[in-house]
């Protein structure tokens, strides 16, 4: 009985001490010195679950960023230099967790604007949210064109390309090219559809004889991808696309390897980057052509390199698609606020609205689009090769696709959120 | 036996009054998130004690009632969204649709025991759970319902309280009554002794099934008033994680008692959030409480409060052995 | 469609049955005998394809070094569970089935962050061994061999455990404390030392699993999550306790999906759990279960 006793204490102590913490953090903060108050920034992110690790580099590369500007005492605001604090919550994947989230930082934790979500089905949630109670959101991952087109407003900006830029820039490519016949594989979800979606509306337009003959939709996390291997094969396409990645995206080139598909076919991955190649090793594929956004050792410039050495020193790892990412969005906000003068949400979205900066590669600058806040960030195809230099594959024969011409033109958008209005 | 007087109402339930007059004015004074996380567990309190219908009462441990929680909240989500109906119907619609499928699925449910119930319950509620996910054109499948719109009048958070604490006070008066009445004692007999219950005449079958749809229904209203809340729905309400986690609230309370449901939600939505918040490795946190729990509080807290206070009853009443 | 079609859908269909089998084969053994329903299961699984992960770098990713693996990975995690087994679950079964289930919940989300914690957060994919990485030739068309070797271990492991149940004395005392336990116990055995030690062959089996598929494909630690709730759809539909129902229940729900995939691709997932609902309604024991009375 004793034992149970202290068991039931124990219970409701942490529960007490937990409540008693959360609120103590605000208390320390009222207690502030004569420096400034710092700017409170709340990330939403997946911290759970396959997209974990991506979720980790969006966060690295974003925390390198404030940590450059924090180290010089804080960005500079109209009262003088702020650092930046760092709020961080795992949404679990799950779009109610993420809302959740997102009330608590703003509401309770009194974040001046949200950054985050790597997930597109979160996305669309949380920026609802964003848009009702007038709160900022910068999206640095999550891609579903969906966010800056018919569902976007004026609280949600977007650093990273959307679902609707990179079929384009596929197509871009593809039109190019002799095959008519596509297979296709995608995860069945928002994010699958969608690039689905945007892939083909592009090649309709672009590739005259462009037929679809097969389309495959395996669920996220599936172990098995056989019976979808074998189906797409039995289908006879002459070329295959998909937005596989994370784990179904290495489950399935080393099960379609065994089945002769990459001998057969050519495959274009899109995102199969340095967040494949690296876990791959030497189990990748070579002749595979991979969309990225952060091709690892090009373009070579000293700003590419000064970044990989930052990076590598504070994670011990070198950067991958997602920490430029990161590095990126923390690049605009902090430019907005530099600009703005505050960080109070109006006039800092007000500053956003055009601006423009300097990224890593592949491109020199990329802009923040006003009519649509979504900005040109561009992408990369490659074939895959085998490299004696590294222990997992790179990219040759390596072509830039810039971000501007992917776009939606605004005045489609605008109809298009017309019309959801009626 | 030394006698007890007779104590008055208010004296008796002197506990329940405060209570209830600690939340009747708890929104003047807290800050805005409490106000959120309050009307979150209110709901969530309601699901929980619907579960107890059927596992305390009931004696069957069902492992899918995240299904009609779901449906709920799927039917108010598609009445507003697609079908642009009022909200008064739209909310009174949603336990009627659950009740609906709670009959259905307790149909061919209650008349298993123990961990057959359990699995044929889980298997329905994935297989809602899994048409919700695909099916698309009619619930956007993964992507959820969101966006959905709220009559003006319950728009800000405190509103929103009170309409949803008033609706709980009534659906527990009526559990209460229900629980009571010659029905719900002779469920209370079945979990007891089936056979007996079988003899004396009456239909087991049938006051089971019976439990089971006014159990969904309770669930399906929760449902609804989570969609409200958070504008949104998605096919996730009926995971069967969803499940195991109310059942999980049902014991952490205590199911023997009237309101430990209650206060195993309470319990482990306050949990879930501060955990959460803390540490990234939350399912760790969860699962060893779980696991200490288990082992520890079989009765649930309210299971242990009220042993203890029954042994101090009895130290009272037992005289003292010379 | 074409022979080869059909054909190769077949064979994709049996590699993911074989699949299925090695993860619900262990949890019906210990639904049959222990009479618990062990969420536990997809965790185990889970844990097996991690270790199998870490043992074959560790050799070196060699042929031999996969073998050694395969002996050392599912014993290593099969042990760790037996620990598990003995000093937290053990007086459960008597109780009340509730607990239990609770039980193997807590461990099974346990199990999830700790190799997080463990593994890091960084998906991975253990080496393919050697001799496996060229594929072979069935009616002229490339197959992936690994997934002949899959194949082959199923039916390997389905006739092993079939022989240790019914042809060995251990097996023999497994079913004896399974029918009767008091009467068992009576005899001088000691029934919670063959209780553990039926978990223990149960998660072996799934730990085997897990290290068979591991290099498969990419492994994440939320895949125990899903594979436990194929497991026990797999289970339910055998009936609980039977090894020859859950082959034949995994093969039915590996070909369904197979061949879902070609006819109609977005209820492929709705489908196994309509044959689910279809076979508890029907018959509610399962295929090859024990039939139960119904009141």
């Amino acid at each position: 009985m004793k034992s149970k006793m202290v068991k039931a204490v124990l219970f409701s102590g942490a529960i007490i001490v937990a409540l008693m913490l959360s609120s103590l953090s605000d208390v320390s903060y009222a207690q502030a010195k004569k420096a400034l108050p710092p700017i409170k920034i709340g990330i939403v992110q997946s911290l759970s679950g396959m997209v974990s690790d991506y979720a980790l580099e969006d966060l690295e590369g974003f925390r390198v960023k404030i940590a450059e500007v924090n180290d010089k005492g804080g960005v500079m605001t109209k009262e003088g230099r702020r650092k930046i604090d760092l709020l961080v919550r795992d949404d679990m994947l799950k779009p109610d967790v993420a809302v959740k989230n997102a009330k608590e930082l703003v509401l309770e934790q009194k974040c001046d604007f949200l950054v985050g979500v790597i997930s597109s089905g979160v996305l669309l949630a949380v920026s609802e949210w964003c848009k009702e109670n007038k709160v900022l959101l910068w999206g640095w991952d999550a891609r579903t064109h969906h966010a800056t087109q018919a569902r976007g407003h004026r609280y949600f900006f977007r650093s990273s390309g959307d679902t609707w830029m990179n079929g384009h820039a596929a197509a871009s490519f593809w039109k190019d090219q002799p095959f008519t016949k596509w297979g296709f594989i995608n995860q069945d979800y928002s994010y699958g559809r969608s690039q689905f979606e945007s892939f083909t509306i592009a090649m309709k337009k672009m590739k005259p004889g462009f037929t679809i003959v097969t389309e495959q939709w395996p669920k996220l996390g599936s172990t098995d991808f056989t019976p979808y291997i074998t189906a797409l094969m039995a289908a006879n396409p002459e070329a295959v696309y998909t937005s596989l990645w994370g784990t179904d995206a290495m489950t399935f080139i080393k099960q379609a390897k065994g089945y002769g598909l990459f001998d057969k076919v050519k495959v274009c991955g899109l995102f199969w980057g340095m967040p494949l190649l690296r876990p791959m090793g030497q189990e990748m594929v070579e002749g595979v052509y991979c969309m990225t956004e952060y091709p690892f050792v090009y373009p070579g410039t000293p700003e590419n390199k000064a970044f990989m050495d930052t990076y590598k020193n504070r994670t011990g790892q070198f950067p991958s698609d997602y920490s430029v990412l990161g590095y990126n969005a923390a690049t605009f906000v902090l430019a907005g606020i530099e600009k703005a003068g505050t960080a109070k949400t109006e006039p800092l979205i007000d500053a956003l609205e055009g601006i423009s900066i300097k990224t890593i590669a592949p491109a020199k600058t990329i802009t923040a689009r006003k009519c649509d806040h979504q900005a040109d960030y561009g992408i990369v195809i490659g074939k895959s090769k085998k490299s004696p230099d590294w222990p997992w594959f790179i990219l040759e024969d390596i072509q830039v696709i810039p971000g501007g011409p992917t776009m939606r033109p605004c005045e489609e958008i605008m109809a298009e959120r017309a019309a959801a209005k009626k | 036996m030394p006698q007890k007087a007779k104590k008055g109402f208010f004296t008796r339930n002197l506990w329940l009054i405060i209570v209830v007059a600690f939340f009747a004015v708890f929104p003047l004074w807290s800050p805005v998130i409490w106000k959120h996380l309050a009307t979150e567990i209110f709901i969530i309190a309601l699901f929980a004690m619907s579960l107890n219908m059927i596992l305390g009462r009931g004696g069957l441990p069902s492992f899918g009632h995240a299904c009609f929680y779901c449906v709920g909240g799927y039917t108010t989500a598609i009445f507003t969204m697609k079908l642009h109906l009022p909200f008064s119907v739209a909310i009174l619609s949603a336990p009627v649709v659950a009740a609906i499928f709670a009959a259905v699925i307790g149909f061919f449910s209650v008349r298993l025991t123990g961990i057959h119930f359990a699995i044929l319950t889980l298997g329905f509620s994935q297989l809602v759970w899994a048409v919700a996910h695909k099916w698309y054109s009619f619930t956007k499948g993964d992507d959820g319902i969101t966006g959905i719109p709220v009559p003006a009048g319950l728009g800000k958070i405190t509103a929103y309280y009170y309409f949803v604490f008033f609706i709980l006070i009534i659906c527990l008066i009526l559990i209460r009554v229900i629980q009571n009445s010659p029905f719900g004692n002779t469920v209370l007999a079945i979990r007891e002794n089936r056979e007996r219950v079988t003899f004396s005449g009456l239909k087991v079958w049938h006051h089971l099934w019976l439990n089971f749809v006014v159990a969904g229904f309770f669930a399906g209203l929760a449902g609804s008033l989570l969609v409200l809340l958070n504008r949104a729905v998605f096919p996730d309400f009926g995971y069967w994680t969803k499940s195991a986690a109310v059942v999980l609230m049902c014991i952490f309370g205590g199911v023997g008692v009237f309101i430990g449901p209650i206060i195993g939600a309470a319990a482990i939505t306050l949990l879930e959030h501060y955990i959460s918040i803390y540490t990234f490795y939350w399912q760790l946190a969860l699962g060893c409480l779980i696991i200490l729990l288990v082992i520890a509080l079989p009765g649930g807290i309210s299971g242990y409060i009220q042993d203890r206070l029954r042994q101090r009853e009895e130290k009272r009443i037992t005289p003292e052995v010379g | 469609m074409t022979g080869w079609v059909l054909m190769s859908q077949f064979l994709s269909g049996l590699t993911t049955a074989m699949i299925y089998f090695l993860i619900a084969a262990g949890l019906t053994l210990i639904l049959g005998v222990l009479k618990i329903m062990n969420f536990a299961q997809g965790g185990i699984y889970m844990l097996g394809a991690y270790t199998c992960y870490t043992f074959i770098k560790a050799f070196g990713g060699t042929n031999s070094g996969f073998w050694l693996t395969l002996i050392i990975a599912p014993i290593a995690v099969a042990a760790f569970f037996c620990i598990l087994e003995a000093l937290l679950m053990r007086r459960f079964y008597e109780k009340v089935a509730l607990y239990m289930l609770l039980l193997t919940y807590g461990i099974l989300i346990a199990t999830y962050d700790m190799a997080r914690m463990i593994w890091g957060w960084i998906i991975k994919t253990a080496p393919m061994p050697p001799m496996f990485q060229r594929p072979v030739a069935i009616f002229g068309h490339p197959f992936p061999l690994y997934n002949v070797f899959l194949i082959f271990m199923g039916f390997f492991m389905f006739f092993l455990i079939w022989i240790v149940i019914r042809k060995t004395a251990w097996g023999k005392t497994m079913r004896a404390a399974a029918d009767d336990r008091e009467m068992t116990a009576a005899l001088g055995i000691n029934v919670p030392l063959v209780f553990t030690s039926v978990f223990g062959l149960g998660a072996w089996i799934a730990a085997m699993g897990g290290a068979l598929v591991a290099p498969m494909g990419g492994m994440a630690a939320d895949m125990g999550i899903d594979a436990g709730i194929v497991a026990f759809i797999v289970v339910v539909i055998a009936g609980l306790g039977s090894l020859p129902g859950a082959l034949l229940a995994a093969f039915i729900c590996g070909e369904v999906q197979a061949f879902g995939i070609l006819v109609l691709p977005e209820f492929a997932i709705a489908f196994m759990y309509l044959v689910l609902v279809i076979v508890l309604i029907v018959r509610p024991w399962g295929l090859f279960g024990k039939p139960i009375t119904i009141k």
